[in-house]
Formats: structure tokens, C-alpha cells, sequence
């Protein structure tokens, strides 16, 4: 049930026009500029204990729109070096020297070019739509966070074609809890839209860090959330995060009113999340 | 056993005082049969011969070839004609000679699906052929969820019930993607039990049912089955949206049937009341297993059957009968394999007496016996039938006895049998444009797939604006023209699809007196958290398979009492006390000008207050103790019609009772709202008091939570309601009161309760009842009512 002053709210703004999203490539703006953060933070950070990371303005509108044979979706490209300034260099060279010591990980072996890092945001629980899956892979030989975004719910086999598109054999799909939650979601979701009518829905090699960092942290820490494993290993500190229970309402809010700015955090949240399963899929991979 | 033979031990016993007023002879019938062309596949012939069926019955094979040609259809056979193969046939045969066909099975309860599976697994036990092809498998609450994705993906006959369909299957459709792509068969069997506000609800599932599997390339047919009821046909056409061929010419054969009516005899002291019906019940179950019948009675409440269980197991016990160790009692509340046993030692004929509630009515198959007995009228006259069927062999005689109550409904029926057999079966209702129902079903279709324009056809004519107000509550989005949930919580959760929740509390045996509660604890019974209060209250002695145990405690958070066998020479009977409060007023009318009419919200509470000790067999009350447990609520909606002074003052001068006449008005509203509002009158509530207006008010209300518009409807068209009541009293040819008016039974026993302890209500004046809708339903007052005048005048009555 929605409060009287709410509804108000809401139907006030969902009789005015729609607020249009702005055309990606005039919106792209250099990343370099961001974030600004306190010169004594900078300072004393380092990839290892990146500190504060503030969230990236104006995400959603630096945005393009994607075509697939299953319909229009909106992506969002961010590198990883603009939300983890070295952390690219850093994961490249630990995997360089784990290959050159020949551990046997499946990670190292399937990094960068056939690894591919999932996380969802979907509508709520079980049976809900997923609107955002977002992936971490390298683009033109740069590590990137590149989110599927589905603007409004019609948008969402579109965002599943693409992904599907993006898998092949060799892909190896890293996740932290996917195999319980994420890949389930996009399975059920894929049959629902009906993408692989009559044949088997392909099933890629599956890396999930939960129970890595579950038997590599369990007794340090009181819980291997992945948020915990962010602050206490990874030493990142969010700043103006949505918490992932909000997600659903401020999705639907935006569907309705088309105001961007909580979707800004719901992507930063999602490119966040992958940047730190990156990184604890490095400090995982021997 | 002969009926012949057990009538004449009835009628010689010394107490025999003619008390059979009635028996009517059902003449025997020839069984017919037909082929299907082509033929049934080998091996399912081979496996039906092996159980002796080498021909079909005329009814099976129309159901055959009716369901090979896609048609849905509904199955109207009696008892024991074999309806259950109509539907297994066509399904076994299409899974025999296509490896992707499967199909659904919705039973009413979960008990049925359950004796559904063994029977199916007994049909395929013997052939390897029919193993390798038929995987069924039950999915329902009780499924353990490491088995559930098994059954998804590997049962070709999945066997479940409307709730699970609409709350656990439907909303995950995905899962079952494969399932509803190779859909071709949805059985609905019992198809009778959808009425009202279940059946309002199926009717939105089966439509979602369907569109789920249009969006995944199949369209099943439907498969049903019915018991006798006025109008099988229409009420499946109803539910699923579509026109159904209506198989009802029975080819099997039956056995000469007689319906006998038994009045006990009366009490000397008081020349109104008679001998109690359950004793009598004894009397006959004693006397029939001693002619070596089986019988089966049924008792309108559990409380009835388990001391009608106890007493004639005394009974035969006493006279060292070689059959005292042979009879139960059966009822909701028993644990699901001690009514599976009970189920099967009846078929094997172990067991040769059982006392049942209506539990036993629906189509377990228990075999069929010799005799039926129906202690106290069951309500409807589509539930004697049921319940008479359960007797009836093919070949040889059976007996079906209606044993009266006090109650001035049996009472009527026995003075008047050929009113009994010439009455149709009631009518079952349903209406799937209800709005408030569509609303909840609507989000859970959007929830499962968006709703396009293509959807308003299935939903009906009230879907667009339903969805127009959705769209408005944000409830759902339009996105290009297509309507979307937003997603959070899977809608159907909190919907019920039944009057309340199924919650149980589970009965709980403790070790010996002075154990701690921890050590030996076995699950006794359950019981539905509604009626748990009346049952298992701290004190209380519950009757389990007509052994006592007294209850230590109530755990109303944990949802378990405490029990220990005890010996008690009593029983307990709750009392209960219940209450109408409006809370608010929504809406007033001026529709009535004689009487104030409003509709608006109330609370119904009921609560155990106390509780009485009856010593067995003599009925005495030997003890009062106070109950502390807090009350249940249930917040609906209500329409109330409270008659003005100058109404109940000329009914007072007339010699007559205007409460009587408003209880006969109740009376007659609670079965004639279902015709103005498309529901059953069981899922109305009605009562007459005066503490939330000040003056006798009736109240109508909607038995489900926020209540479904039913009562509003009345209040909206209650002219017609009343002109619809009228008409019922002036048309009646009885002199003063009769079931078909102002004294329809509509009033349910409080089903823990015995029977011969709770008061019959009285039947209501029909002349007050006459009048007082002769003024409610004047344009313009008393001028309209000349009639009652001139009696007022014949009849002076003191002030």
C-alpha cells in the first residue's frame, strides 16, 4: 500500500512529460574528472585500499542505446579504472605472475578475455523481472563495466539477448552468489521470454566467489556479505550507495516518473558490485 | 447382506416403534457399454483387463472419444460409475503414444491427489510398459522441496490443487516451461466444489491457467468431473470460459437402492424432542455389522463421529461382538496415513462400521457399501445424494437412511418425502466477473505475463477497468500498451483463494501425566487454526478415535496443543461467543423507505468463553470452567437493514414478533442474495441483533477478509433482494414455515460441537416474516398492507 501524500506525489509527476534521456555521445563526458575526493583520502589510498569511492553523476545518461533481434535496451559503458584507479593494472599483473607460477585456477587461466563477471538487479523477489545485468569484461582491451539496462520492463528480453550474445563456449561466467540467485534468475527469465524456444538454454562455465570467500574468510569475518567482504578485505568505502533493498522501488519509480537520479545509483551501486568481485576474484585466484 | 434381512431386525427389535415413516425404492439398472474406435492401446487394455474391466462403460467411452476429439467436458455419473477412468483413459492413452504429452490434475484437496497417485501407481504397478511411459507425481504444500524440481521436470501427470496452481506454479511459470509447452490435459475433478467465492477465484486461475500456456504454444483441454448438482454444465462452462460437452448418461450398472426415512422416536417427557439421531445411529451401525454389513454413517460434525464411534464401539464390546475391533471414526484432523489406513481397511473390508464427516464425501475411493447412513440432514439436497451414494453396489441391494434431527428442517423433510425426492439439486454458483476477486487475479496475471488487449477477452468485459483502476493505484504500468507489475513481491501471496487461511495447529501427545513436555511428543491430529479455539482450549477433552485426552496446553504462537491421554467419563463442548460490530459506515440508501439501510465495514468475532463437561452416555452436564484465550476477528464487509418503529410496531399489533420476522427475513436473504450477487450462500454470513443500532437489525456479511462485495450488492439492489424474499414467502404453499422459506437451514453447526447439546433453531414465523416484507417492499406504506390489517382485526391480541 502506497501513502496518500506519496500517491500524490507520483500521479503529479507522472502526469507531466516525461523527462527524455539525453543522446549518449553528447552526454559523454571525460571520466577523468571524477571523483573528487579529499586530497588527504587520495593520498593515503592505494589500489589494494582504494577508501572512498563516490558515485559517478549523470551515469545513466552517458548511455547509448543498443538494438538486438529481440528489441531496443539502453548500456552503460564505465572502465574500471574510473571507479577503481589502478585496479586494472593491479588484477592484470597478479594474474600475469599467478599464469607465470602456473597455478592451476580457473580464473587465471579464463582472464580477461573469456571471463565474464554477472551481477542483476531485478524487480524483487522470486517470479520478478530483472532490469539491469551488469558486466564486467574488457572492451577494446580495456577492462570495463558495461550495464544492460532495460528502461522500462518491455525492454527486458532485449537485455537478455544482448548477454546471451556475449557468451559463447569458452566464456567463463564469475559471480558472487549466481549460482544460487543470479543465473537461476536469467534462465527462468530467458525461458519466460521464450529466447531459446525448444532448444537447451546454454550453460556456461560458472565461477561463483561466495563459497571461495566463504572458506577463505569465514572466521575472520561475521558474515561474507558481499559488502562486508568489500569494507573489511577489498578496504572500499561507498559513499551515497542505495542499499540493494531500495532497488526495487526506485526502479519502479523510475519505469513511472522517468527521474534518473536514483537510477544513477542503482547502476553505480551495480558497477560498484562487480568492481569489488573483481577484485575479490583476484585476491581469491591462487 | 440382504436390506430386506436388516430392515427386518430394525423392525423386530423390542424398541421399535415405527420409526421408519418412509422408504422409497430406487429400481436397479442394467449396465451398458461401448468401444472407442480405434481401439485403447494394448498394453492399457491388458492392464485394465488384468483388474477385470474388459469393457467400458457407455459413459467412458463417450468421455474417450470426446477427449480425443478436444472438447472439454465435464463427467456427471453417480458414485462408483467409474468417472475417475472418463479422465485417465484419454490421459494414460495420450502419454502412451506421445512421450511429450502432460497433463495437470487440480483436486480439492490434497487428500484426493494423494489417493489419486496410489491409484495411479496401483494401474501402472503391473505393466512395464505403462511404468516407462506414466511418471506421475503429487506437487502440493506438502511436497519437500528437494523433490519438487523433479517432479517439474520428470512428471508427465502432475497431480496438485487450485491453491498450489494460483500461489506456487502460475507465478513461477518459467520453471515450468517445458510443463506448459507440452500441456495437453487439466483435469478438474470434484468440479462441483467451485462455487461461490472458491469458485470466483478457480475461475480467474483457469484463466490464467490458460493464458500461461498460450504464451508457451499449448492449449490444453479440460477434463472434469462433478457429482449430481442442477447444473454441471453450466457451472464448467463458467469456470473455464468455454462451452463443455456434458456427460451425464451413466452406463454403469446399479444395484436396487432404498432411501428409507427414520424418525426417533419422542421423548415422553416433552412431546417436541426425540431420541437423539446419533443414538439411533448406533443402533443401526450396530445392528447392520451384525447382519454382517458395512456401513458407513455421517455426522454433520467431528464431534458427532467420534462419539457415535465411541458409544457403538461400547456397544458391541458389551455384547462381545467378533466386530468391535472393526469400527472407526473418521474425520477432518486425522494425520494423513491413519486416514489413508482407515481409507483402505473400509475398501478391503476390514473395517465394517465407520462414523465420518462430510470429509468422507468427497471421491476417496473407499469401495462401495451396503449401508449409508445420514444422521441429520446434510444441508443440501446435493450432498444427501452424495452422500447416499457411498452405498450402492452393482449388483446387489443397498440402503441409504436419513436419520432426523430435532431440527425443524429434518423434521419437514420427513413429514414430507416426496417433497425430498422430487427437489433438484441446488444450483452452483459462480461469478468470474467479480471485481474485487479480478483485481487480486489481475496483478498476478501481470505479475505472470503483461496483459495486452488480447486479455480482456479472457478476463471479461470487466478486466479494462479494472486494469484502467490498477494502472491509477500503481499497482501496475502501461508500457506501449501492454500492462506490467512492477515486480517486488509475487502478488498471490496473502491471496486465498478460500473463505480463511489454512493454517493448522497441530494436537500434540505428551508423555504420561507428570513427563516432561519435551520428552515423548507425537503428533496426534491437526487442526485448522480457526476452529482450533473450539477444540483444544486449555482443558478440554479431545476425542481421538473415541479415546480421551485432555489438553494441557495451547500454544496459540506455536500453533500446537498439548494432549495426554487421560480416561474421562466426559466430554467438553465449547461455548462459544460471537459478535457483529460495524466499525464504520461507507455508504446509506433511502432505497427502503420503511427501514434504515447502510452498508459499510464490520468486525465478526467469535471466541471460546467457556467450557462445559458432559458425562458420555447420559449427556449430563457436570461442570462449567472458563476459557482464557483471546477471540478471532474477521474484518469484512456488511449491509444492514434495520426495519423503522412504525414497522415493528403494526407487526406488534398484529399479534406478531417482528424479530421473528426479521430472522426469517435473514433467512431468506442469506439465500436469496447469492441470486442477486452471484456467490453461495455459505459464503455469507447472516445475523439479526440490536446492540450496534439500537433496534433488530439484520446484518449480512461476505465471509473473507475485506470482504468481496457480495453484501454490497445486496445493499445496492436490495429492492430486489426484498421483492425476491417476498416472492419466495408469498409462493410457498406451506401454512407456516417451511425449508423452502423462512427456515432454510442455512445455519452451519459449529463443526467440534455435539449435535444433540446446541438448540435447533426454531423456524421463524413465515406470517411475521410476510408482513414485515410486505411493508419494506410498499412504495408508499401501510396503504399496501391491507391483509395483515384484517388479520390484526380477526386475532386481537393484548398489548
Amino acid at each position: 500500500m502506497i501513502d496518500e501524500s506519496l500517491r500524490l506525489r507520483l500521479e503529479s509527476l507522472n502526469r507531466g512529460p516525461l523527462p527524455t534521456i539525453a543522446i549518449a555521445q553528447a552526454a559523454r563526458s571525460p571520466v577523468t574528472a571524477l571523483p573528487q575526493k579529499p586530497a588527504k583520502l587520495r593520498s593515503s589510498s592505494s589500489p589494494l585500499r582504494p577508501g572512498l569511492v563516490k558515485p559517478i553523476p549523470g551515469l545513466l545518461r552517458r548511455g547509448e542505446m543498443i538494438v538486438t533481434e529481440a528489441g531496443e535496451h539502453w548500456r552503460v559503458c564505465v572502465a574500471v579504472d574510473d571507479i577503481w584507479p589502478g585496479g586494472e593494472r593491479l588484477v592484470f599483473n597478479r594474474c600475469e605472475r599467478l599464469g607465470m607460477q602456473g597455478v592451476p585456477s580457473r580464473f587465471v587461466s579464463a582472464f580477461p578475455q573469456h571471463s565474464l563477471f554477472v551481477d542483476l538487479e531485478t524487480c524483487g523477489l522470486a517470479g520478478s523481472a530483472l532490469f539491469l545485468v551488469g558486466l564486467l569484461r574488457p572492451i577494446d582491451g580495456k577492462l570495463t563495466v558495461e550495464l544492460l539496462f532495460a528502461r522500462n520492463y518491455a525492454e527486458e528480453s532485449a537485455v537478455l539477448a544482448s548477454l546471451w550474445q556475449r557468451i559463447d563456449e569458452q566464456s567463463v561466467i564469475v559471480t558472487f552468489n549466481g549460482k544460487s540467485f543470479d543465473w537461476p534468475m536469467v534462465a527462468d527469465r530467458s525461458r519466460r521470454h521464450l529466447l531459446f524456444r525448444g532448444q537447451r538454454l546454454r550453460a556456461p562455465a560458472h565461477l561463483d566467489m561466495l563459497h571461495a570467500a566463504r572458506r577463505r574468510w569465514k572466521k575472520e569475518l561475521p558474515d561474507c556479505k558481499l559488502q562486508t567482504l568489500e569494507q573489511r578485505i577489498c578496504g572500499r568505502i561507498r559513499v551515497g550507495d542505495i542499499a540493494g533493498s531500495l532497488i526495487p522501488a526506485a526502479y519502479k519509480d523510475y519505469v513511472r516518473t522517468g527521474f534518473e537520479r536514483e537510477m544513477d545509483s542503482v547502476l553505480f551501486h551495480n558497477a560498484l558490485d562487480l568492481v569489488t568481485l573483481l577484485d575479490l576474484a583476484m585476491r581469491l585466484a591462487d | 447382506m440382504g436390506v430386506q434381512a436388516l430392515l427386518e431386525r430394525i423392525r423386530s427389535r423390542r424398541d421399535y416403534a415405527d420409526q421408519l415413516e418412509h422408504i422409497e425404492a430406487l429400481p436397479e439398472r442394467a449396465g451398458r457399454f461401448a468401444d472407442v474406435s480405434p481401439p485403447l492401446p494394448p498394453a492399457l487394455l491388458r492392464v485394465l483387463s488384468d483388474r477385470g474391466i474388459t469393457q467400458l462403460y457407455s459413459h467412458q467411452a463417450i468421455a474417450t472419444e470426446a477427449a480425443r476429439a478436444r472438447r472439454d467436458l465435464v463427467v456427471v455419473t453417480g458414485t462408483a460409475s467409474g468417472k475417475t477412468l472418463c479422465y485417465n483413459l484419454p490421459i494414460l492413452e495420450s502419454a502412451l503414444v506421445d512421450a511429450n504429452s502432460r497433463a495437470l490434475y487440480l483436486y480439492p484437496t490434497k487428500a484426493l491427489a494423494q489417493d489419486q497417485l496410489k491409484r495411479l501407481l496401483e494401474l501402472i504397478a503391473d505393466s512395464d510398459e505403462l511404468r516407462a511411459a506414466i511418471r506421475p507425481g503429487v506437487y502440493d504444500g506438502d511436497t519437500p522441496t528437494a523433490q519438487r524440481r523433479r517432479i517439474r521436470h520428470e512428471a508427465n501427470l502432475v497431480l496438485s490443487n487450485p491453491d498450489m496452481l494460483h500461489a506456487s506454479i502460475l507465478p513461477y511459470h518459467p520453471k515450468w516451461a517445458d510443463f506448459f509447452t507440452d500441456l495437453r490435459y487439466v483435469v478438474i475433478d470434484e468440479v462441483h466444489t467451485y462455487r461461490g467465492i472458491l469458485g470466483a477465484h478457480v475461475s480467474a486461475v483457469l484463466r490464467r491457467l490458460l493464458r500461461v500456456c498460450r504464451h508457451y504454444g499449448s492449449e490444453p483441454i479440460f477434463l472434469s468431473t462433478s457429482a449430481t448438482i442442477a447444473n454441471p454444465g453450466e457451472l464448467t462452462e463458467r469456470l473455464i470460459g468455454r462451452p463443455v460437452q456434458v456427460v451425464d448418461d451413466d452406463g454403469a450398472p446399479r444395484g436396487r437402492k432404498y432411501f428409507a426415512f427414520w424418525n426417533p422416536s419422542p421423548l415422553g417427557t416433552d412431546s417436541l424432542a426425540r431420541r437423539s439421531a446419533n443414538d439411533d445411529a448406533v443402533m443401526w451401525l450396530e445392528e447392520a455389522v451384525e447382519a454382517d454389513g458395512q456401513a458407513l454413517a455421517f455426522t454433520r460434525t467431528r464431534q458427532a463421529a467420534e462419539l457415535i464411534h465411541r458409544y457403538l464401539r461400547e456397544s458391541l464390546d458389551a455384547r462381545r461382538s467378533r466386530h468391535a475391533e472393526k469400527v472407526r471414526a473418521y474425520r477432518g484432523g486425522y494425520l494423513p496415513n491413519e486416514r489413508r489406513q482407515i481409507e483402505q481397511d473400509l475398501f478391503a473390508g476390514r473395517l465394517r462400521a465407520v462414523a465420518a464427516t462430510n470429509a468422507l464425501e468427497l471421491g476417496i475411493d473407499i469401495g462401495s457399501l451396503d449401508v449409508a447412513l445420514l444422521v441429520n440432514y446434510p444441508g443440501t439436497i446435493a450432498s444427501c445424494w452424495q452422500q447416499a451414494g457411498r452405498s450402492g453396489r452393482r449388483q446387489e441391494e443397498s440402503l441409504a437412511v436419513l436419520l432426523a434431527g430435532n431440527d425443524p428442517v429434518d423434521q419437514y423433510l420427513l413429514r414430507r418425502p416426496n417433497y425430498f425426492f422430487a427437489q433438484s439439486p441446488e444450483h452452483a454458483v459462480v461469478d468470474p466477473d467479480n471485481p474485487y476477486v479480478l483485481a487480486k487475479h489481475l496483478q498476478a496475471a501481470a505479475f505472470e505475463l503483461p496483459l495486452t488487449e488480447d486479455d480482456l477477452a479472457t478476463f471479461g468485459p470487466l478486466s479494462g477497468p479494472i486494469i484502467d483502476a490498477l494502472c491509477r493505484e500503481e499497482r501496475l504500468t502501461e508500457v506501449r500498451g501492454a500492462y506490467y507489475h512492477p515486480g517486488g513481491q509475487n502478488p498471490t501471496v496473502g491471496v486465498s483463494l478460500r473463505h480463511m487461511s489454512d493454517n493448522t495447529f497441530s494436537i500434540v501427545e505428551t508423555g504420561r501425566a507428570g513427563a516432561a513436555k519435551q520428552d515423548a511428543v507425537t503428533v496426534l491430529a491437526n487442526v485448522d487454526s480457526i476452529s482450533a479455539p473450539e477444540l483444544v482450549y486449555p482443558e478440554a477433552v479431545y476425542l481421538h478415535n473415541g479415546e480421551t485426552y485432555l489438553v494441557r496446553e495451547l500454544d496459540l504462537n506455536g500453533k500446537v496443543a498439548y494432549v495426554e491421554r487421560r480416561e474421562t467419563d466426559y466430554y467438553t463442548q465449547a461455548v462459544l461467543e460471537s459478535s457483529v460490530v460495524v466499525t464504520s459506515e461507507r455508504a446509506t440508501s433511502s432505497a427502503v423507505p420503511r427501514a434504515a439501510l447502510c452498508y459499510g465495514n464490520v468486525d465478526v468475532t467469535w471466541q471460546t468463553v467457556a467450557f462445559k463437561k458432559i458425562k458420555f452416555n447420559t449427556r449430563e452436564n457436570i461442570g462449567l470452567g472458563p476459557v482464557d484465550i483471546p477471540s478471532q476477528q474477521l474484518q469484512t464487509t456488511a449491509l444492514w437493514l434495520t426495519p423503522d418503529d412504525v414497522v415493528r410496531a403494526e407487526l406488534k399489533s398484529a399479534g406478531l414478533r417482528p424479530s421473528e420476522g426479521i430472522v426469517g427475513l435473514r433467512n431468506l436473504a442469506v439465500v436469496s442474495l447469492p441470486l442477486v450477487a452471484m456467490c453461495d450462500s455459505r459464503d455469507l454470513g447472516g445475523v439479526v441483533n440490536s446492540h450496534n443500532t439500537g433496534r433488530p437489525t439484520m446484518i449480512l456479511y461476505d465471509r473473507y477478509p475485506g470482504g468481496l462485495g457480495y453484501s454490497e450488492k445486496g445493499f445496492a439492489r436490495m429492492e430486489q433482494l426484498l421483492e425476491i424474499c417476498r416472492e419466495m414467502v408469498a409462493s410457498c404453499p406451506c401454512e407456516s414455515g417451511c425449508p423452502s422459506c423462512v427456515g432454510l437451514p442455512n445455519l452451519r453447526p459449529a463443526i467440534h460441537s455435539d449435535p444433540d447439546l446446541t438448540r435447533g433453531h426454531p423456524m421463524p414465523d413465515k406470517e411475521a416474516t410476510r408482513m414485515l416484507l410486505d411493508w419494506l417492499t410498499a412504495e408508499d406504506g401501510p396503504a399496501a398492507v391491507d391483509p395483515p390489517r384484517v388479520r390484526r382485526d380477526a386475532r386481537e391480541v393484548p398489548a
